[in-house]
């Protein structure tokens, strides 16, 4: 039942959705539970952009035509800082000069309205691939092996499971190998509001050095962690 | 639409050969007066040369037979020796063959202060005349008299001068032969001296006479020229026929392209109504399909999805209805409220509004009926807040915002529409309703929807349709007046 499917990536996941239309929007939003942990919904460009600067999402679906400020607007504005994060714009609009704008934008999926369940998951898809860089297993030393999709570490032959946190601290890991990552920045992508601390991230990282190969993950005095991959 | 006046064109035609007309006759009575004039003049002088006949060539004769003793001294006789009389007489003759042929008659008169005979007494005028002659101050006399109601043309000449051989006659008594004195008596045209001016001869022609010579002509050639002016304006009058017919096959043309132009614009309207719950119904069975393959379905979930789909496809028919009441055309007048109109006007734009986050507000201040047809009034506003929607998303005003209100003010009804676009850019502000004008880009300006808009209020709804601009922008105010039945 999918378990395996590419979808299930985002089961650990944040989305953060806009679009002004109420009746549509509170369907998307239940599609979207299915598939992600966390979904966000605003009505507009300027509360998008608001949003984002408060949480870390990892997806982000956007509407065009919204007031106040457009969907492309929008997202010009996140790209000048996030270039990374895949985006999937979801609108009535398909004049030439709105693709063009997207186009630069580098935006994973363009969805014309009305779609259906085919387009929709696909587009779901191709951000999932997104993420980790359209790897289906990713290498993490010679006899590790991550499977993002079903969450599991491959060991010595042995599969292993990763809770939900572990999931998502070792795909953040991943998306940002070779850099070095603060306990801010853990903070601000795993707990947004709540205030955390240093002991439960610890337990984490600790709980996933017994999974995966120990090494990997290397303690920066002070600052935090970096993940080192070749 | 036709600049032209038929009736200013036919005024200003007879005016033009009134006095083209009477320009001519006075040009012709000069001419033909000239003429009168040139003639007269040489039977005039005629008359003097036919004097000088009778004075040097029968006169001696006569003397020589008195002198031969063939004739007895005492011999006189005017009708042979009187100068005057003979040509008296010869001209007498002349008129009463011209009275005969029906020619113009010639009056002649010798006239002198000093007469032998008082048939040829001068009047106050003619010794008026005689005595310039006199003075030396003319040559030759030529007037216009009027006498007895009739306008005569009148030329003297003075006689030639006095001669040695006059004065046997016109001296003294006891010189002139005894049948003379005798005949005329012993005062009468003595004591005259030579070198002197005794008399002046004259013609006398009735004008009517003298202008009656070429009446024909001058009506015949009145007469082309009345052709000519008619042709003309015949000429004129077809070409403004056919003016007339172009206007409207022009206007047919607009009507159509029109109709046209605004089905494309409720074409774009319904896509735009339609989007939405269309999208919506989409995401439901996106929503119903994803949640049935994961078994997390339940029933109410169902029900609530059908009942949420439902509403949007009455939505959808409502739409669809709203724009097919709109195009079918009504073919009988009916009575409708106003409010009916706008309240079309409202579901037919608003889509496009919000989408363009175009605010409508509509204020019935007072309801009122109208006698006509209803979408054709709704067409017209229609027309009307799709320009003001367009020159706002140009200008990209901040809160966009079209206000219309309807009152009554006296006898009349009014809807006022006003945007806050600011205002009409051109100059005079009316000219916007001027066919094929559009200040917009060819590709969503026609330029004849506010044209169709003033044809609609002013032709088939007894209205007026004005423009102005406000603080906030353009107002346009459609004035429907009560007795339009």
């Amino acid at each position: 039942m999918g378990e395996f499917s590419i979808i299930n990536l985002l089961s650990d996941k944040k989305i953060l959705y806009a679009e002004d239309e109420k009746g549509i929007r509170q369907n998307i939003i239940e599609v979207l539970e299915l598939f992600f942990q966390k979904v966000d919904a605003v009505e507009n460009g300027l509360e998008a952009i608001e949003k984002f600067s408060l949480a870390t999402y990892d997806v982000l679906m956007f509407d065009i035509s919204m007031p106040h400020m457009d969907g492309l607007e929008a997202i010009k504005e996140i790209r000048k800082t996030n270039k990374k994060i895949p985006i999937i714009i979801l609108s009535a609009h398909t004049e030439q000069a709105y693709l063009w704008r997207a186009v630069e934008l580098k935006i994973t999926k363009f969805i014309t309205k009305p779609c259906n369940k085919e387009i929709m998951t696909n587009a779901l898809e191709q951000a999932a691939l997104e993420l980790v860089g359209f790897n289906t297993t990713i290498r993490l030393t010679n006899d590790c092996l991550y499977n993002p999709y079903n969450k599991t570490v491959c060991r010595d032959n042995r599969d292993i499971k990763l809770s939900k946190s572990e999931s998502r601290l070792l795909e953040y890991f991943i998306y940002r190998a070779n850099e070095s990552i603060s306990y801010e920045m853990i903070y601000h992508y795993m707990w947004e509001f709540e205030t955390p601390s240093k002991e439960a991230i610890k337990s984490i990282v600790k709980e996933l050095r017994r999974k995966i190969d120990k090494v990997l993950i290397k303690n920066i005095y002070g600052v935090g962690y970096m993940l080192e991959m070749e | 639409m036709s600049k032209i006046n038929l009736k200013v064109v036919l005024v200003f035609f007879i005016f033009a050969y009134l006095i083209s007309t009477a320009l001519f006759y006075s040009f012709y009575k000069e001419l033909v007066i000239q003429d009168a004039k040139r003639e007269v003049k040489a039977i005039l002088d005629t008359t003097n040369a036919l004097r000088s006949y009778v004075e040097n060539v029968q006169k001696p004769v006569i003397y020589q037979l008195k002198k031969e003793g063939k004739l007895y001294d005492e011999y006189f006789d005017p009708k042979v020796l009187s100068s005057s009389y003979i040509a008296r007489n010869i001209h007498e003759i002349h008129a009463q063959k011209q009275s005969t042929k029906n020619e113009t008659p010639y009056r002649y008169k010798l006239a002198a202060t000093n007469p032998r005979n008082p048939k040829n007494r001068a009047d106050a005028f003619e010794a008026k005349v005689l005595d310039r002659f006199r003075k030396g101050e003319i040559k030759e006399y030529s007037t216009i008299l009027k006498e007895k109601g009739e306008e005569y043309f009148f030329t003297a000449i003075p006689i030639d001068k006095n001669k040695k051989s006059c004065m046997h006659c016109h001296s003294t008594p006891n010189i002139a032969p005894k049948e003379l004195v005798k005949l005329y008596g012993s005062t009468a045209g003595f004591h005259e001296r030579v070198g002197d001016i005794r008399a002046i001869i004259s013609l006398k022609v009735p004008l009517s006479h003298i202008i009656d010579i070429h009446i024909k002509k001058f009506f015949l050639s009145s007469l082309v020229a009345l052709l000519l002016f008619v042709i003309l304006y015949l000429f004129v009058y077809i070409i403004y026929k056919k003016d007339i017919k172009l206007q409207k096959e022009k206007e047919k043309l607009i009507a159509n392209q029109n109709k046209l132009a605004s089905m494309g614009e409720m074409i774009g309207n319904i896509a735009h109504q339609w989007r939405q719950p269309l999208t919506q119904l989409s995401s439901i069975l996106i929503n119903l399909e994803l949640h049935q393959e994961r078994g997390k379905l339940t029933k109410e979930k169902l029900n609530q999805k059908i009942t949420e789909a439902n509403e949007q496809i009455s939505y959808m028919s409502d739409t669809i209805d709203d724009f097919r009441n709109f195009f079918s055309s009504g073919k009988t007048k009916i009575h409708y409220p106003i409010s009916q109109s706008i309240e079309l006007v409202n579901h037919l734009t608003n889509a496009t509004l919000d989408k363009n986050s175009i605010l409508l507000k509509t204020e019935i201040e007072e309801d009122f009926i109208l006698f006509g047809y209803p979408n054709e009034m709704t067409q017209a506003i229609v027309n009307i807040i799709n320009n003001a929607k367009d020159v706002l998303i140009e200008r990209e005003i901040l809160h966009p915002c079209i206000t219309i209100k309807t009152f009554k003010i006296d006898k009349s009804s009014k809807i006022t529409i006003e945007d806050n676009a600011g205002g009409i850019e051109i100059k005079p502000t009316d000219r916007i309703f001027e066919p094929y004008f559009s200040t917009k880009h060819a590709s969503i300006g026609t330029g004849i929807g506010l044209y169709m808009t003033k044809t609609i209020i002013e032709k088939n709804n007894n209205g007026t349709i004005s423009i102005q601009n406000t603080a906030l922008g353009a107002l346009f105010t459609i004035t429907i007046y009560d007795d339009n039945e």
